[in-house]
């Protein structure tokens, strides 16, 4: 439980026919970490479904634009049998996806193409009064004239200064008439015998001529109906386009088609991903990958029994030069999954290295419950997490347990809903006395720094890190400097004096960290060498002493709590019986919201900075196992 | 203000600008000679030293170039970041091409996808979504929800009329480099003169040669020709280039240059000699930036444009011995003196 499960690294060859369908039963099995194979590539020198996973790959993307275009959800999880999916059936499955995105994407072309004319003929409209006011007979823009070629149209509004320019070196002028939504109406007019050379400016400046009513001069209200009819055809057409993509997605024969697509692509997607790791020869392929000790045994049944013994299953402990590359499967019961995510969003735990989840799961229960000790605000708390465990999730066991924390710890401090004295204090009042709350959360500290120590300290042995245990600013050198240091100060609180075997303690532990620095600094120069390692140490020191004062926050936030509950009170007394009640209400509001999302920040900053960072390296490699459909998350394992 | 600014980029220009090659270490290297260590990055060295490279070169300097340019414009922000990572988007504009020219002549996206270019971290275009799409119209439907979606109107209408590729292409590049000048104009930090300086002598070359290749060399009409160049000007005008679209041949336009391309383009016979001739201004443009002044945003860019000439010219020294040409031919080609004391830049 503190540790990342035992695992043990699998070989696993078998027939190339039955490689879909063994990736089928690991994806199913949900243990089984893939990973290159361990066999040499001369022997095995083929890659394995290239092919499968292009056309994957292809049907993939088709499946998901076919989807999006219908509006669909992906599709629930199949309940079918695991049949493995062969290259063929892919293949079929792919060439109907095909088919039917190339009618969806000319449905998304002719809708795309009713929207742009929808939006130029709107603007021809909004431009029809400009139109009137042009002091030329705009009939004889449809007339070729031998000697004066006019002609009417749009470009993008960018474009015009220099499509002005190049015209006129042409011997052409245009009159821009109307812009909108960065496009330019104009007219141009020029000598004919331009006409060519003046084409391939059009064409270089995006020009799109405009279709104009003959009747646009004479009778404007005829035209403008003939614009709005025009607009509302193409409304229809759109609308009509609408209605066929609705009904051919309603259909129950094609979404019964789609789904079971989806279903065959999940279905695929496991060889996909374990085939990029396969190498093969003829008629073999070679996987490898990583399984939990405790598992080992069913999926050599689960093989046994699908497989019928065409495989060989091999296994072995992790070397000792791979730990690092091991992957971290950390398993917990359900109420601790919440714990293991924020130690995950922390870093993922080493393969050896003690998994925190549970010390952390304590330490910061019982932190926000002393920061937030109310017994009414604790309940409530503990009630949300009961009553929208559906909605938080994962998260419903941590609200409830911070929850109870702050019951508990108001039921010590006597303090209900901010009253402090409707029920007597078991324990003490905070603010009756401060002092012994500094002096507890002091305590509180230097037991969370020193197990944090200790907890480097194994770590580090486990990972044969012994120097770096022994002598690191982390291990057992900084430790006893702490620790003597503490007892100094305690000594000289109590006795005024600090005796002859602490200071001698101090610098054995200061001594050793001087050491170790200097030995890893070796190349310097011997002043920078003295200079890093006096650093080194003396940084050691401070961080160890502001690390402790840190936890003082405890007793601070515990005060923190009375003192606002107080303003809250001081408030309602100066209103009316209703204003009273309704502060006092809107102030435990406040205070739960405001304050217990604070304390929560505060006490996940105490865990991950003076915790975490002390003993957690956080950079171990995640288990993510083959499963079923595309990408396989991190395991997080009830056990 | 600008020194505690841009103290770490001017420290980490001056770092990388010793990898710059001088005209000996060029010459050298043209004969075959090792240059000292860091100048060319080893992973091209190595790919150098190996067989059947040029294919891969194009990609392993241009992720040279992208990597040194990341490190630079990590400090950066505004539009001076703006600036330099837009510099590196025309590699991108490469890929764009690429994917259009690929999906017109209906090539598998295996075959587009190995053509494209890695651009890291830098990468703006959806270019895997790109490659995936089914049919030209759909990756146009694709664009338009990308920054091309100016260009893809147009494309469709030269689709629909079966136009050639050189139109879209033109109008890819003109709107790149008019976006490079919009973007050298608002930066107006400390060395907001030398940037301009450097992009405008950029614009105006490749205006300059634009202008020479649509008249002379496809021969099209000049309001069409002026139409095309960047609609921007630094030495040379909008009216400046009005007036040379309209010029009758290439030797007229050459005469009725303003200064200094009169000076630089004097007795230049085509359109390849003028844009080599006006790159080693650029280049000089950099240098002087690079070298003589600090503190400020122009010399990372100054930079960048050196970093580049050094490694085109370290990939046409090793396609030119892998021909083999002679070293002659290389530093002909390069634009370099000769041994004998030939044609100068």
């Amino acid at each position: 439980m503190l540790r990342p499960q035992r695992m043990k690294r699998v070989g696993l060859v078998l027939l190339k026919d039955d490689a879909p369908r063994a990736a089928l039963l690991l994806a199913d099995y949900g243990s089984f970490a893939p990973e290159l194979t361990e066999v040499v590539p001369e022997s095995l020198p083929e890659l394995a479904g290239e092919g499968y996973r292009a056309a994957y790959r292809e049907a993939k993307t088709r499946l998901d634009r076919i989807l999006a275009h219908f509006a669909m959800p992906i599709p629930d999880e199949s309940a079918e049998p695991l049949q493995a999916v062969a290259e063929p059936q892919l293949r079929e499955v792919g060439a109907w996806l095909k088919e039917t995105w190339t009618r969806c994407s000319k449905a998304e072309e002719r809708m795309r193409k009713l929207r742009e004319e929808h939006r130029r003929t709107e603007q021809l409209l909004q431009g029809l009064d400009r139109f009137r006011n042009i002091d030329i007979d705009l009939t004889r823009l449809h007339a070729k004239g031998t000697l004066l070629d006019m002609r009417i149209g749009t470009l993008p509004s960018a474009n015009l200064q220099r499509f002005e320019e190049a015209l006129r070196l042409a011997g052409y002028t245009a009159i821009p008439f109307f812009a909108a939504e960065g496009v330019a109406h104009l007219i141009i007019a020029g000598d004919s015998g331009q006409a060519g050379a003046i084409e391939r400016v059009l064409q270089a400046a995006n020009w799109h001529a405009t279709d104009v009513p003959a009747e646009f001069h004479g009778k404007p209200a005829e035209v403008r109906a003939d614009l709005t009819e025009r607009m509302l055809g193409l409304d229809r057409q759109a609308a009509e386009e609408e209605r066929q993509r609705r009904t051919e997605g309603a259909r129950p024969e094609f979404q019964a088609r789609l789904v079971a697509a989806a279903h065959t692509l999940r279905r695929a997607a496991p060889y996909v991903q374990l085939s990029g790791l396969m190498r093969g020869r003829g008629e073999l392929v070679a996987v490898s990958g990583w399984v939990p000790d405790s598992g080992l045994r069913p999926l050599q049944q689960c093989l046994q029994g699908q497989l019928c013994g065409r495989f060989v299953l091999s296994a072995r402990a992790p070397r000792d030069d791979e730990h690092m590359g091991v992957p971290s499967l950390v398993s917990h019961r359900r109420w601790l999954r919440p714990f293991a995510a924020l130690v995950l969003n922390y870093g993922v735990p080493r393969y050896d290295e003690i998994d925190p989840t549970i010390p952390f799961a304590v330490s910061f229960v019982l932190m926000f419950g002393m920061m937030f000790g109310d017994l009414g605000q604790g309940a409530v708390i503990a009630l949300a997490g009961v009553l929208f465990s559906r909605r938080l999730g994962d998260y419903g066991p941590l609200v409830v347990a911070v929850g109870a924390s702050s019951s508990f710890f108001g039921l010590l401090y006597g303090s209900v809903f901010g009253y402090e004295g409707l029920i007597p204090a078991v324990w003490v009042s905070p603010l009756s006395d401060p002092m012994l709350m500094l002096r507890v959360a002091l305590g509180w500290g230097i037991g969370f720094i020193v197990l944090a120590t200790l907890l480097t300290i194994y770590n580090r042995l486990i990972e044969g890190r012994l120097r770096d245990a022994l002598l690191d600013s982390h291990g057992v050198a900084g430790l006893v400097a702490y620790l003597g240091l503490l007892a100094g100060a305690w000594r000289l609180l109590t006795a005024g004096q600090l005796g002859a075997a602490i200071p001698g303690v101090v610098c054995a532990g200061l001594g050793a960290i001087f050491v170790d620095s200097w030995e890893k600094s070796a190349g310097s120069a011997f002043a920078e060498r003295v200079l890093i390692s006096l650093v080194e140490a003396y940084e050691a020191i401070m961080a160890y002493l502001s690390n402790t004062v840190s936890f003082l926050r405890l007793a601070a936030f515990s005060l923190n709590h009375v003192a606002l509950s107080i303003a809250i009170f001081a408030l309602g007394n100066m209103l009316h019986a209703a204003g009273y009640w309704v502060t006092v209400l809107l102030g435990n509001i406040f205070i739960l919201v405001l304050e217990g999302g604070i304390v929560a920040i505060q006490a996940i900053r105490l865990e991950y900075y003076e915790g975490f960072s002390r003993f957690f390296s956080g950079d171990g490699r995640p288990f993510r196992p083959l499963a079923l459909g595309s990408e396989p998350g991190i395991a997080l394992q009830d056990r | 203000m600008s020194v505690a600014r841009y103290a770490y980029l001017n420290a980490r220009v001056s770092v990388f600008a010793e990898r710059l090659l001088d005209l000996d270490e060029i010459q050298a290297l043209v004969e075959g000679h090792v240059t000292r260590p860091g100048a060319i990055p080893p992973e091209l060295a190595r790919e150098a030293a190996g067989a059947g490279l040029a294919d891969d070169l194009d990609q392993g300097h241009i992720t040279v170039l992208l990597r040194e340019l990341a490190v630079l414009i990590r400090p950066l922000s505004g539009p001076a970041r703006d600036l330099l990572s837009y510099w590196a988007h025309r590699f991108e504009l490469t890929n764009l091409k690429v994917i259009i020219r690929g999906k017109m002549a209906g090539q598998p996206q295996v075959a587009i996808q190995q053509d494209l270019l890695d651009m890291g971290s830098l990468e703006r275009l959806p270019t895997v979504e790109l490659v995936q799409t089914d049919s030209l119209e759909e990756l146009l439907r694709r664009l338009d929800q990308t920054a091309y979606a100016s260009i893809t109107d147009q494309a469709r209408q030269l689709l629909e009329r079966g136009e050639a590729l050189f139109a879209l292409d033109a109008a890819i590049d003109r709107r790149y480099f008019a976006g490079l000048a919009r973007r050298g104009n608002v930066v107006d930090s400390a060395g907001g003169r030398q940037l301009r300086a450097i992009v405008g002598s950029v614009i105006d070359r490749v205006n300059l040669v634009w202008l020479l290749r649509y008249r002379f060399a496809y021969n099209l009409p000049p309001a069409q020709a002026y139409y095309l160049l960047i609609p921007a000007g630094y030495r040379l005008s909008g009216g400046r280039l009005q007036q040379l679209a309209q010029r009758a041949s290439f030797e007229e336009v050459i005469a009725s240059l303003p200064a200094p391309f009169a000076r630089l383009l004097a007795g230049t016979r085509n359109s390849t000699e003028a844009t080599l001739r006006l790159e080693f201004e650029t280049w000089h443009i950099a240098s002087d930036v690079l070298y003589h002044s600090s503190f400020n945003v122009a010399r990372a860019l100054a930079y960048m444009v050196l970093r580049e000439r050094d490694l085109r010219r370290w990939r046409a020294i090793v396609r030119g011995r892998n021909l083999p040409a002679t070293p002659d031919m290389i530093r002909t080609a390069l634009g370099l003196p000769l041994p004998e004391g030939g044609q100068s830049h």
